[in-house]
């Protein structure tokens, strides 16, 4: 969901470069200094990970691809904030190092995908685990949360393109909605495995943070 | 550091095995822009010049081997990342 370069005009990427350059300025203020240290190495894992699953577009139906997104991945593993600046370090790596998302829409994809995608998407699982009760139904949670990530994240991309005049949103959202509905499985289906796995090999990681 | 290892040798293993055997279909965004016809939009020249552009080497060329030697570099910068803007941080 990488949006490149000429998709998103001058108001609307300047915009969301701002949004996004103050979100992280103070996410990067929110750390605890004392706590930093230790955790480095599971921000480092989580960011590598994010990454690999990122590069394996699985073929959906019609022609069209989906990759790993992994904004509620990592907001579980590493709390919200630090989830939302481990996303952001990826995104800009893969803009900058690998012309995966255009330098001039970075900001609006750390918006949709490190932050929309990956804070929002955590906080509907933290509703979600209202609902649902016991470690027994984490999984449900855990799917639920990050179907929904993408849903949101496509939503906003779509909202960026009609302010940009790209593409009117009463066409452009039924059909972002509908492909990445099917794209939502694939995430749901790695992140639910991904934290299950974690889960049972090593539950200590995900103790790590309390939030 | 020792905690983590072995979810870095996965991560690497997906990126540097399974990724070039991932689809070359485009993804969501990119077909919603062929299909509503929008996709005319991209800037043919992107604006900066990446050293790994769409998870090739250059010097490799398009290959399997290129993509897979991508990945891992970008799996690596990754995972070395948070620690390098850590020291930098403190000092």
């Amino acid at each position: 969901m990488h949006i490149p370069d000429g998709f998103l005009d001058t108001k609307t990427w300047i915009t969301f470069t701002a949004v996004s350059g103050v979100g992280l300025t103070l996410a990067l203020r929110s750390f605890k200094k004392e706590k930093l240290a230790q955790r480095i190495p599971l921000i480092g894992m989580t960011a590598a990970f994010v990454f690999a699953a990122q590069m394996l577009n699985f073929p959906i139906a019609g022609g069209t691809s989906g990759h790993f997104m992994g904004g509620v991945f990592a907001c579980i593993l590493l709390g919200p904030w630090t989830g939302f600046i481990t996303m952001s370090l990826v995104l800009i790596i893969q803009c900058l190092l690998f012309q995966d998302g255009g330098l001039t829409a970075l900001g609006a994809n750390i918006f949709n995908m490190g932050f929309i995608g990956s804070v929002g998407g955590f906080s509907l699982y933290g509703l979600f685990r209202l609902l649902v009760w016991g470690d027994r139904t984490r999984p449900v949670a855990y799917a639920l949360a990050s179907w929904t990530s993408i849903m949101l994240a496509a939503t906003f991309a779509s909202f960026q393109l009609a302010l940009s005049g790209t593409i009117d949103l009463s066409v452009s959202l039924p059909t972002m909605l509908g492909v990445h509905a099917v794209i939502g499985i694939g995430e749901a289906a790695i992140t639910t495995l991904a934290l299950m796995s974690i889960w049972k090999i090593r539950p200590d990681l995900m103790q790590q943070v309390k939030y | 550091m020792k905690q983590v290892l072995p979810f870095l040798i996965v991560a690497l293993i997906m990126a540097g095995l399974f990724s070039p055997l991932a689809s070359f279909f485009p993804d969501g965004l990119e077909w919603a822009a062929e299909r509503l016809g929008f996709i005319d939009h991209a800037n043919p020249e992107p604006l900066l010049t990446s050293p790994l552009p769409d998870y090739t080497i250059p010097r490799v060329g398009d290959s399997p081997l290129s993509t897979a030697l991508a990945g891992i570099i970008g799996t690596l910068i990754c995972f070395f990342l948070p620690f390098t803007l850590h020291l930098l941080r403190k000092k």
